[in-house]
């Protein structure tokens, strides 16, 4: 493929000098809130056009003429007070007009804060392998003005600053490092913010990296119902892969819901277990399950630890009692019939696309399916959510 | 079985077929997007660059005649038609690329804008690749041109000199590319695609 034009550059300035009327000074000042400035317009004697008949405009607005001061015959000036936060972060426009209304310079104004020291410092380690950094700006937050952030890192006895250079464009104010990071000594970690009216640093956060560590959720996490107990069901899962062979003071917990509920229980005290079985559950009922685990004590360490994200739902159903009342044996005529056909005609429906390599019915297959059905609903629901936002 | 005998002509005819009624498709694709870019480019300067009845004229590049004069058109034959097209989309690709810049320093959380940059100039480089493809295969002379140095666009120019730049610049761009489109319809319509 052929390379690019040579002399774009000098082709611009070329254009630039040929369409300069006039001139504005300053160029792109910087300003605090609430100063004052002073600017001047002053046209070049070829073209003939006098101060008076000049006038100004802000991001587009015309300014009063009780504010203008003619230098001389061609040069004019303004006078702004009480200046407010730019509008933009590429600077309010202040534009110098003939008469008609010609554009003849411009000159952008840049009015904000010098940054306060950033706050919330946060980190945390994946696996001890890397570490995410977020963090807040100070004060009301944005200055105004574009504001650079930088997170910096150090070995608290040893080595040099370095800085992350992978920020997450998605959060401005987070910073990810993906490797070379030492255990078991301390790191200080603070960001800096700067801004074109000044710099300020946050607090020193101190670590190693092993006191922040979070891991994957659990893994294979299975239920599955205890033998015949209607009230119980048993919860097995899987130390995550990465560090399942540091995890021996690991501690996990569990969460449950009946499956038409928003309402979690909480089972906190699971320990270092794989296994935990729930009990007091409804009979007949469907559950649904998460597992989640913190490295607490990895590799000696004496602090808490960060909670992973929860597993993947997954549900069972315990059984039905054996006990019938009347409610049971005497269904409403046609109504609980046809209610039960729809929801069996959905599931065979759903076993024929999705299971079509399984051996047979069973009572998992069925679980799955509830899974599966409230993921569905759930996914529908934040797509109608989104179309009315 | 029915054997067809094609000639290599006809074979590079049928070729350029394809490339020429792609490249048409492109270029209209790439006016829309011109447009997008104009429009997206003004609502984030902050004000409006020009007052109405005074718009500022479009930067054309040098070595091309601007896309509305006489000159273009049933003027010129094939190659002269394809060597501008080509030298202008170049061109307009290095132009696209210093506004990038600028507006990444000036405007950096202007998402849509960047996005839609970014688009046009990647659409502009496929637009070279197949004038140029057209070219050689059509025994057309490509323009010899040098590799270029980007400029540091900052350096010398006020922000406002900038944004009023970078308006002139989409601007001439949305214009040529308007051009391309009659352009390439007449060499669509001069070699008629079977396919």
């Amino acid at each position: 493929m052929k390379s690019w034009v040579v002399l774009c550059f000098c082709f611009f300035q070329t254009v630039f000098s040929l369409t300069q009327f006039a001139s504005i000074s300053p160029q792109d000042p910087v300003l605090t809130i609430g100063s004052s400035l002073t600017a001047t317009c002053v046209v070049r004697e070829e073209f003939s056009l006098e101060a008076k008949t000049l006038f100004w405009t802000l991001n587009g607005k015309r300014l009063p003429a009780k504010t203008y001061t003619i230098v001389n015959k061609t040069a004019l000036a303004i006078t702004l007070q009480h200046l407010n936060g730019s509008r933009q972060q590429s600077g309010d426009n202040l534009v110098c007009h003939s008469t008609e209304g010609h554009i003849l310079a411009g000159s952008c104004i840049y009015v904000g804060m010098p940054p306060e020291k950033p706050v919330n410092l946060t980190c945390w380690s994946r696996n001890t392998k890397d570490l995410t950094c977020k963090w807040r700006p100070g004060g009301e937050g944005e200055t105004f003005l574009k504001t650079k952030y930088t997170l910096k890192y150090k070995l608290r006895w040893y080595g040099r600053e370095k800085e992350c250079d992978d920020y997450n464009l998605g959060d401005p104010y987070s910073c990810y490092i993906p490797r070379d990071l030492a255990l078991f000594t301390p790191y200080e970690i603070w960001v800096e913010a700067s801004n074109r009216l000044g710099s300020a640093s946050s607090d020193i956060t101190t670590l190693d990296i092993l006191d922040v560590v979070t891991t994957d959720p659990p893994s294979d996490v299975h239920v599955s119902r205890v033998g015949d107990l209607e009230d119980q069901l048993i919860v097995r899962w899987s130390s995550p892969p990465a560090l399942k062979d540091f995890l021996f003071q690991a501690k996990y917990q569990i969460r449950y819901r009946v499956e038409d509920s928003m309402e979690w229980k909480v089972v906190d005290d699971v320990g270092n277990q794989t296994s935990c079985r729930l009990a007091g559950l409804k009979t007949g009922t469907v559950y649904f399950v998460q597992v989640r685990c913190n490295p607490v004590g990895i590799y000696g360490s004496k602090k808490a630890g960060i909670w992973s994200d929860w597993s993947n739902p997954t549900a069972a159903s315990t059984p039905r009692s054996e006990r019938l009342g009347d409610s049971v044996c005497d269904p409403k005529s046609g109504e609980q019939n046809s209610t039960l056909r729809r929801e069996l005609k959905q599931f065979f429906g759903w076993v024929r696309k999705h299971a079509y390599g399984c051996n047979g019915m069973s009572i998992k297959l069925y679980d799955q399916w509830r899974v599966w059905l409230q993921k569905s609903h759930k996914t529908r629901n934040q797509v109608l959510q989104g179309d009315k936002s | 079985m029915e054997v067809i005998q094609v000639t290599a002509d006809q074979l590079a005819s049928s070729r350029n077929q394809g490339y020429i009624s792609k490249t048409y498709s492109l270029s209209q694709l790439l006016w829309k997007l011109s447009q997008d870019l104009l429009e997206e480019y003004e609502k984030n300067q902050g004000g409006p660059l020009w007052t109405p009845g005074y718009p500022p004229s479009p930067l054309y590049p040098a070595g091309v005649p601007q896309p509305q004069s006489a000159t273009w058109g049933n003027g010129l034959n094939d190659e002269k038609l394809l060597q501008h097209n080509f030298i202008a989309c170049i061109s307009y690709s290095c132009y696209l690329q210093v506004v990038q810049q600028q507006q990444q320093e000036l405007n950096p959380k202007a998402t849509s804008l960047h996005t839609v940059l970014e688009t046009v100039i990647q659409h502009m480089k496929t637009l070279m690749h197949n004038i140029e493809t057209i070219m050689v295969s059509m025994n057309f002379t490509v323009p010899k041109i040098d590799q270029p140095t980007l400029p540091n666009s900052n350096s010398h120019s006020g922000s406002f000199q900038q944004k009023l730049l970078g308006y002139r610049i989409c601007l001439g761009c949305n214009l040529w590319l308007e051009r391309t489109v009659k352009d390439f319809a007449l060499l669509a319509s001069r070699y008629p695609s079977s396919f």
